[in-house]
């Protein structure tokens, strides 16, 4: 794909205290309007995640190893076209354009090179800690882009907040991680 | 007598194409489409339109977990009935 445009996307995932949090992902649009995600998550779930379900072969637990690195296995990114039905789609997801034109071409491969280079590292996915939102900052991080996150978006282990957030003393503090 | 309702929920599954199994059984190709999208609007799923013969379902089972499944169902209709039904699954976390 040849980006022509690549933005930090933010989807409302869950409610922690009565707060949003968000799942974040890398979005990249080409010049025809072709979409392709960036996104990261666990190996797999725990367990007792998996018990009751099916598979299309048969009891979902059957063939269930458990990762070395613990229950949710290692950081995982995948890549693929982002349309409806498709993985990640979410029409409502607040954006935040990093790069345009030819920088974002640019970009966008060494995001698949970063993110590639990250899952080689099999870093153990830690839900509360070095998961899906740190592994999507980190990897914009090794591409040299400080990126901001979509206005008035709780991402939890992004480890930033947007600024327009920052602002709104009232209700960021809740959940908000302590920067030293 | 009795008449059983078919019932579809997305935790009964962990992967893409079981799920999609089971929907179609429910909620097969050439059947209505307004049930199956009240279905999953009333289990919680977030639709919306994504052309003019699509629609695009998200489902997030128990909000608040720190990691679990996200389904994806996309619809195409024709007229008021369901022509073809795509669902795709991410664990998604923070």
């Amino acid at each position: 794909m040849n980006a022509a445009r690549v933005e930090l996307m933010a989807s409302a995932a869950g409610k922690i205290g009565g707060v949003t949090w968000h799942h974040l992902f890398l979005l990249a649009t080409d010049a025809s309007g072709a979409q392709s995600y960036l996104r990261a998550g666990p190996q797999s779930l725990p367990a007792t995640q998996l018990t009751g379900r099916q598979t299309e072969h048969g009891d979902a637990l059957e063939d269930y190893e458990p990762p070395a690195t613990g229950p949710y296995g290692v950081i995982t990114f995948t890549t693929g076209s982002y349309e409806p039905g498709g993985v990640d789609f979410d029409p409502v997801a607040a954006n935040a354009v990093l790069a345009t034109g030819d920088a974002a071409a640019v970009l966008w491969n060494k995001l698949k090179a970063a993110s590639h280079a990250v899952h080689e590292e099999a870093i153990p996915y830690d839900p509360i800690g070095k998961g899906a939102n740190w592994a999507a900052m980190e990897v914009l991080r090794r591409c040299g882009v400080e990126p901001r996150l979509p206005p008035k978006r709780w991402a939890p282990g992004a480890g930033a907040w947007a600024a327009d957030a920052e602002q709104e003393a009232v209700t960021r503090r809740l959940g908000q991680p302590v920067v030293i | 007598m009795s008449e059983e309702t078919a019932y579809f929920r997305f935790e009964a599954f962990a992967d893409a194409a079981s799920a999609q199994a089971a929907f179609e059984a429910v909620y097969p190709p050439g059947s209505a489409i307004e049930p199956a999208l009240q279905a999953l609007v009333a289990m919680g799923a977030q639709c919306k339109n994504a052309g003019p013969e699509r629609v695009a379902c998200r489902y997030v089972e128990k909000p608040g977990d720190v990691a679990g499944w996200c389904w994806h169902v996309a619809l195409e209709r024709r007229d008021a009935s369901i022509e073809r039904v795509r669902v795709n699954v991410a664990i998604t976390g923070m």
